[in-house]
């Protein structure tokens, strides 16, 4: 069974720090853009984890780079993001742009539509 | 600058060689090795650099990293043996049983007996609270651990509860609710009736906290 190709929010939160730091990206420098970026804690699991997703289907590809010493040694994995990738989260901001447009004042909006949903299941 | 050189030679001074160790070898212990040596290098580069500032910061820093992560390793790692979901889900229930079954005997019952033992023999009510307390932190990472492993995203809340968490949590919390029914256990009514009226938002709370974690790992 194949993986769903849309994006998640997280998925989406990482291809865009990809975007933003090209072909030297690696888990720190990423984790720290979209902290500093989103403003939201993220675990070097979760990143990984989503980084390895992204892998599998077809948006990102990888090399592993040069140990350092400050990393005990250990090789660092540099991660970019693929032309198919690319235009996937075109698709998804595209997606997500034309659901919000229109909505203006659109928390206002939102909370009209969250009070209203149960009466129509 | 020159007080912020100090300050930084200062904190090298005190910190240690490295981060802890029981951590490393937990992650080591949860991860596939395809990733570890690049995650512990990752985690290891930050480490250091925090350790310059405040080693006790960098430690703790560590330590809830791990724990963070911990959940999303062990799933990639259930992942990657290609277990089918329906194993995937008796995998989460065996592990959920074998949490909540070690949890009673040897943190819940042994956080009463230390209790007790600290206190005056009077103190049997605070001693089966503390065992009520931890018990139920067990039960509600109990739901969390169902909820992450089994819920879906496609349906509301309370559907995912009505057909996942009740059936798994009767299953996993079989031999605690067979030991509150079972007359010959000297639990007293009022003890029953509490620790079900605790248990089951415990339960729905921990699984509260499981669709949150499910929605940060998606």
């Amino acid at each position: 069974m194949g993986r769903t190709k849309n994006l998640g929010e997280f998925e989406i939160l990482v291809l865009a720090a990809l975007v933003r730091q090209g072909s030297d990206a690696y888990g720190v420098t990423i984790r720290k853009e979209i902290e500093e970026r989103a403003a939201r804690s993220v675990s070097i699991g979760a990143l990984y984890s989503t980084l390895s997703r992204l892998e599998e289907k077809g948006y990102v590809t990888s090399r592993v780079g040069e140990a350092t010493r400050e990393r005990g040694g250990r090789a660092k994995r540099h991660y970019a993001i693929k032309a198919e990738g690319q235009a996937q989260l075109e698709k998804s901001i595209r997606a997500l742009g034309s659901m919000l447009k229109g909505l203006d004042p659109w928390p206002k909006t939102l909370r009209m539509r969250a009070t209203r949903a149960p009466a129509h299941r | 600058m020159a007080k912020d050189t100090k300050d930084a030679s200062n904190a090298s001074a005190s910190a240690p060689l490295g981060p802890p160790w029981v951590a490393c070898a937990l992650l080591t212990f949860i991860m596939d090795a395809a990733d570890k040596a690049v995650l512990i290098g990752d985690l290891e580069e930050e480490y250091r650099l925090l350790s310059r500032h405040s080693p006790r910061d960098a430690q703790s820093w560590y330590w809830r990293q791990i724990m963070r992560s911990a959940p999303h390793l062990i799933l990639k790692r259930l992942q990657s043996l290609k277990i089918q979901p329906l194993g995937l889900a008796f995998v989460a229930l065996l592990g959920a049983f074998l949490l909540i079954y070690y949890w009673d005997i040897w943190i819940a019952r042994s956080a009463a007996r230390t209790f007790a033992a600290m206190t005056n023999a009077s103190s049997y009510f605070y001693s089966r609270a503390i065992y009520l307390l931890v018990q139920m932190i067990g039960v509600a990472i109990g739901g969390g651990l169902i909820a992450f492993f089994t819920f879906s995203t496609a349906v509301p809340f309370i559907s995912n509860i009505a057909y996942r968490l009740a059936p798994a949590g009767l299953i996993v919390f079989a031999p605690t609710l067979l030991a509150m029914i079972n007359p010959a256990d000297n639990y007293p009514l009022s003890f029953r009736l509490l620790w079900l009226s605790l248990a089951i938002p415990s339960l729905i709370g921990g699984a509260r906290g499981g669709v949150w974690l499910q929605a940060r790992h998606n």
